[in-house]
C-alpha cells in the first residue's frame, strides 16, 4: 500500500510543529498520515511517541508498531465514534509513503523520499538532513472527520483555503510590528482589547474574575487549542493516578470555578450528600484528620456549571498560538493558527491592549538516564514517566507477578505506588516495590524550630506543594519583599519535592515494609541496562547495587525549560521578556511580565511559567485566582476593567449561587 | 486560615464590631444582661484579643505552614472566655459594674464567638475579595 503525499486530497504542510501531514485515500480508504520535515518536528513527534503513545501492550523493539490512539491525537467526529488505531513508525528505514502495515512481516525498504521543495519548512529551524524526511511517523486510518493531533487540529475535507495571509519574513525579523507591516501580509486582524492564550485553568479563572467584574463577552478572546479550560488539566490526573472518583491534592476552598473560595468544595459536597461529613473533615485538619480535598470529578462538573455561566464558549477561538509581538503605538498582535482550513487566512492577528499568558507546562522532561535507555534502546514500554499513560503497566501486572522500580518522591510518586499498593490488595497480586529516592528524609527537616518540616521514610511531608500559608498569609507577605538570590534561597528553603501525610498511603507503606516487598533507599542511578529485565545500577549508600525490575516509573515530574514553549521562547528572544532567578518568566507583583510594556497596553503571565517570582503558589488553582486578582486589579487601575468592590462582589456571588449568568456592569453600558 | 499579625487584628476588630455588634443587639433582650455591660464585654474581647493575637502569632511560628487550621479560632474561644471572666469577677474590667451572671455571660460569649468564627471561615470572603490573600487585612 502506498500512502503518497503527491496523491493526498488534503495537505497541512508548514505546521507550526514543523510536521507534514496529508490525507491520502486508497481504495476507498482514508488515511492520516503525519510526518517531521524538520528537527522541531522530528522532537514534537518523538514526544508524541514518548509521551503519549506508549501503551503499546508489548515491547516496542521493533521500529513500528500499532497502537490505540490516546488522548493527544482526538477524533473529533461525531460523539461515539471509536477512537481508531494508528500505525507509528520510527527508525532510520521510515517511509513515509509505504507504511509497514503488515504485522509480522518484516517489513522491506525503498530508501527515502526526498521532501518536495514547496513542503519544506519556511521557517521553524534548521533542517539536519536537507530534503530528506525525518525518522518517524504516524499514520491513522479516518473518516470524513477532523483530527486533533497534539496541538494542531486538522480538518479531513479536501479544501484549499487557508493558505493565503501568512507570516512573512518581515514580521518575524521584526520584534515589534506596525499596522501596515501586519497588512501587507494579508493576515486577518481582528480587534478586542483583552486576549488570554492557553485557555486553561489559568485562562479560565482570570476571564471569570473579568466577567464577574462586569467586562462583556466582546471584550474578551480566549485563544486556545482545547475545548474545555479543564481538558489537560483532567488528562493530566486521569494519566497519574487521579480518575475522576479520587480525590485531588488542593484543598476545600481552593475553588477555580467560584473566586470566592465559598461555599467550599466540602461544604457544597456535604450539601449534596446531605452529609456533615465533610465539614467535620475540615473542621479536624490537618490535626485530626488528613486535608480533606474535592474529588476530581467534582471539580470537573463545577468548572462546567461555571463556564456555561460565564458564557465561557462565546470567548473561545479555536487555534495555536504561534507568538505574541508589541505593536507599535501600543498594544500587542498575538498571531493565532487557526485548524487548518477553518478560515480565510492561514494565520489570524489579534490585536488587543492586553494579553494574558497562561500556557501550563512547557513539556516533560525525563530523568536523564532514563532518557538516555529510551532513546538508546527504543524501550518506551518499560520505563515510563508517570505523566504518560502507562495503564500497561498496571495491566501486565495483574497477569505476572513482577517488580516496579519508583523514581521520585513527591505527589506523583504516592500515586503511583497507591494504585500499585490497591492493586495488590483488590487483585492478590504479588507486586514487589523499588523505591529509590534521590534525597531520603528520616524525620522533621530545617534550619531552626521555627522553621521545620515534617518527613519520615523517605518522603517530605507537606499537605500542599508549598507551605499553606504562601497563598494568603506570612510566607506571601514575605516573599512579596524579596529580590534575586534572596528570593531564590527562600524557594529552596521551603521548596524541594514533598507529598501530603494521608493515612491510607501510611498504613499500606507500613504493611509493605514489614513484609518486605516494599523496600526503599536512597540512591543514585548511574544507568539502566536492557536484558530480560531492567538493571539499575545505583550507588547506594552501602556501595553500588544491581537492581533488577520489570518496570521503572519516572516519577520525578520534571519540568521542561520555558524555552522549549515556542511562544514563550519566542518572548524571551523577540518580546523583552527575562528570567526570574528560578529561570523562569520574570513578573511584576501583578503578575506583568518585566520588559515587555508596549504603550498603554501589558503583558501578563500566571501558571507555572512564572514559578521564582514575588508569589511562589503560582502553578496550583489557588495561586492562578491570586494572580487573576492581581491582574484584575492592575486592568482597573488602568482604567480598563471595573474594580471588583465589595457590593458589585456580593451581589455576583449571589448570582453564583442562584446559576444565574453574570451580567455586565453598568460602567461598561456606559461607555 | 494564614493570617497575618496585623491581619489578625483587625479582622478581629471589624468582625466583633459588626457581626459581634448585630448579635449582641439581638442577644441582649433574651438574656439578663444590661446594653451597657453587653458592649463593654464585646469591647473586653476586642482590646484583650491584641495581647492574645500577638500570642497565637508566636504559636503559629512553630507551623512549618504558617496557617493557624480553623479548629484553633474556634478552641482559641475557650481560654479567651475564661480569662475574660476571671477579669470580670475580679473587678479588673473597667466601666462595668459587678461581673453579670455566669450563664448569661457565657451565652452571650459563646454565641458572639460561634458567629465571628463562623463569618471569618467564609462569609467574609464574599464582600471582601483580597482579604484572604492578604492574611486578614482589610486596610
Ligand atoms: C497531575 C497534576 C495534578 C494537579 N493537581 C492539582 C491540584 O490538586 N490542585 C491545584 O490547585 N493544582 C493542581 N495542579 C496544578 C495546576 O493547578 C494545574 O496543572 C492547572 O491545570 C494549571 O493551569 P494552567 O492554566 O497553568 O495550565 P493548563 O490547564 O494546562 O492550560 C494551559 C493550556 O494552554 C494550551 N496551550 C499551550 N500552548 C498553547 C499555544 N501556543 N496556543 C494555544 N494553546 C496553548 C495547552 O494545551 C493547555 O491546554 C496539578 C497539576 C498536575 C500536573
Amino acid at each position: 500500500m502506498e500512502l503518497r503525499l503527491d496523491s493526498a486530497f488534503v495537505v497541512f504542510d508548514a505546521q507550526d510543529s514543523g510536521c507534514v501531514s496529508y490525507g491520502v485515500e486508497v481504495s476507498g480508504r482514508r488515511w492520516f498520515v503525519k510526518t517531521a520535515t524538520t528537527a522541531s518536528g522530528r522532537r514534537s513527534l518523538q514526544r508524541a511517541f514518548q509521551g503519549e503513545l506508549t501503551g503499546l501492550g508489548r515491547r516496542a523493539t521493533s521500529s513500528w508498531t500499532w497502537a490505540s490512539t490516546p488522548a493527544m491525537i482526538r477524533d473529533r467526529g461525531a460523539p461515539g465514534t471509536p477512537r481508531p488505531e494508528c500505525l507509528i513508525e520510527r527508525g532510520s528505514n521510515f517511509d513515509p509513503g509505504r507504511p509497514k502495515l503488515q504485522h509480522h512481516k518484516k517489513p522491506h525498504f525503498t530508501g527515502y523520499d526526498r521532501v518536495p521543495e514547496r513542503y519544506r519548512h519556511r521557517h521553524g529551524d534548521h533542517h539536519p538532513r536537507p530534503g530528506a524526511w525525518m525518522d518517524c511517523g504516524i499514520y491513522m486510518p479516518v473518516g470524513r472527520q477532523a483530527l486533533c493531533f497534539g496541538e494542531e487540529e486538522h480538518h479531513m475535507e479536501p479544501r484549499n483555503a487557508g493558505t493565503s495571509g501568512d507570516l512573512t519574513s518581515r514580521l518575524i525579523e521584526n520584534p515589534t510590528w506596525t499596522d501596515s507591516m501586519v497588512e501587507e501580509s494579508g493576515i486577518e486582524v481582528r480587534d478586542v482589547p483583552f486576549v488570554t492564550v492557553g485557555g486553561g485553568i489559568g485562562s479560565f479563572v482570570t476571564v471569570d474574575y473579568l466577567r464577574i467584574a462586569g467586562v462583556p463577552t466582546n471584550q474578551i478572546a480566549v485563544l486556545s487549542n482545547i475545548d474545555h479550560p479543564w481538558q489537560t488539566y483532567q488528562y493530566l490526573t486521569r494519566v497519574s493516578q487521579i480518575p475522576e472518583p479520587e480525590r485531588i491534592r488542593s484543598d476545600s476552598s481552593s475553588r477555580p470555578d467560584n473566586i470566592w473560595g465559598f461555599p467550599s468544595y466540602a461544604l457544597s459536597e456535604g450539601w449534596q450528600d446531605r452529609s456533615v461529613r465533610p465539614l467535620l473533615r475540615v473542621l479536624g485538619e490537618p490535626i485530626f484528620s488528613d486535608y480533606w480535598t474535592p474529588r476530581a470529578g467534582a471539580v470537573f462538573a463545577s468548572l462546567e456549571r461555571e463556564s456555561a455561566r460565564i458564557a465561557y464558549p462565546e470567548m473561545l477561538v479555536k487555534g495555536v498560538v504561534r507568538m505574541v509581538r508589541r505593536r507599535v503605538g501600543g498594544g500587542y498582535y498575538t498571531i493565532l493558527t487557526p485548524p487548518a482550513g477553518t478560515t480565510a487566512t492561514k494565520r489570524i492577528a489579534y490585536r488587543s491592549r492586553f494579553v494574558h499568558i497562561a500556557v501550563g507546562y512547557p513539556g516533560l522532561r525525563f530523568l536523564p538516564d532514563l532518557q538516555a535507555f529510551r532513546e538508546t534502546h527504543g524501550d518506551f514500554h518499560h520505563v515510563v514517566n508517570a505523566y504518560e499513560p502507562h495503564e500497561h503497566v498496571y495491566e501486565y501486572l495483574k497477569t505476572t507477578p513482577g517488580t516496579v522500580m519508583v523514581r521520585g518522591g513527591g505527589i506523583v510518586a504516592s500515586r503511583v505506588l497507591q494504585r500499585l499498593m490497591d492493586d495488590r490488595e483488590k487483585f492478590g497480586l504479588r507486586t514487589e516495590i523499588e523505591h529509590v529516592f534521590r534525597t531520603f528524609v528520616t524525620g522533621a527537616h530545617g534550619p531552626h524550630p521555627w522553621s521545620r518540616r515534617k518527613g519520615g521514610n523517605g518522603f517530605a511531608y507537606q499537605g500542599f506543594n508549598y507551605p499553606k500559608s504562601v497563598w494568603g498569609g506570612q510566607l506571601k507577605a514575605k516573599m512579596r519583599r524579596l529580590e534575586g538570590e534572596e528570593r531564590a534561597a527562600e524557594y529552596r528553603r521551603m521548596g524541594g519535592t514533598n507529598t501530603p501525610k494521608r493515612r491510607r498511603w501510611q498504613k499500606q507503606l507500613q504493611a509493605g515494609r514489614d513484609a518486605g516487598w516494599y523496600r526503599a533507599y536512597r540512591g543514585l542511578v548511574e544507568e539502566v541496562q536492557p536484558g530480560n529485565r531492567l538493571t539499575s545500577v545505583v550507588q547506594r549508600d552501602d556501595g553500588v547495587q544491581k537492581i533488577p525490575s520489570d518496570f521503572i516509573i519516572d516519577c520525578t515530574g520534571l519540568e521542561a525549560d520555558i524555552a522549549d514553549h515556542r511562544l514563550l521562547n519566542d518572548l524571551l528572544t523577540n518580546g523583552g521578556a527575562g528570567r526570574n532567578p528560578l529561570g523562569r518568566l520574570e513578573v511584576e507583583r501583578t503578575f506583568e511580565i518585566k520588559g515587555t510594556a508596549s504603550g498603554d497596553g501589558a503583558l501578563y503571565a500566571s501558571g507555572t511559567a512564572t514559578l521564582g517570582g514575588y508569589f511562589p503558589g503560582v502553578d496550583t488553582f489557588l495561586g492562578l485566582q491570586v494572580a487573576a486578582q492581581e491582574i484584575a486589579d492592575d486592568l482597573a487601575r488602568r482604567g480598563w476593567a471595573p474594580r471588583l468592590g465589595p457590593l458589585r462582589s456580593t451581589a455576583q456571588w449571589i448570582r453564583w449561587i442562584l446559576n444565574r449568568p453574570v451580567e455586565g456592569s453598568a460602567q461598561w453600558s456606559r461607555s | 486560615m494564614v493570617p497575618i499579625l496585623i491581619g489578625r487584628i483587625q479582622t478581629r476588630f471589624f468582625l466583633i464590631a459588626l457581626v459581634g455588634s448585630l448579635v449582641t443587639l439581638a442577644l441582649v433582650p433574651l438574656l439578663t444582661l444590661s446594653y451597657r455591660d453587653a458592649f463593654v464585654v464585646l469591647t473586653a474581647v476586642a482590646v484583650l484579643g491584641i495581647g492574645w493575637e500577638l500570642l497565637y502569632h508566636l504559636l503559629m511560628q512553630f507551623r512549618w505552614e504558617k496557617d493557624w487550621p480553623t479548629l484553633f479560632g474556634l478552641l482559641t474561644g475557650v481560654p479567651e472566655g475564661l480569662l475574660l471572666w476571671f477579669l470580670l469577677t475580679a473587678g479588673a474590667v473597667p466601666l462595668i459594674g459587678a461581673a453579670p451572671p455566669g450563664w448569661a455571660f457565657a451565652t452571650h460569649f459563646g454565641v458572639v464567638w460561634m458567629t465571628v468564627w463562623f463569618a471569618a471561615n467564609g462569609p467574609m470572603r464574599v464582600p471582601f475579595l483580597r482579604w484572604r490573600f492578604r492574611g486578614g487585612r482589610l486596610l
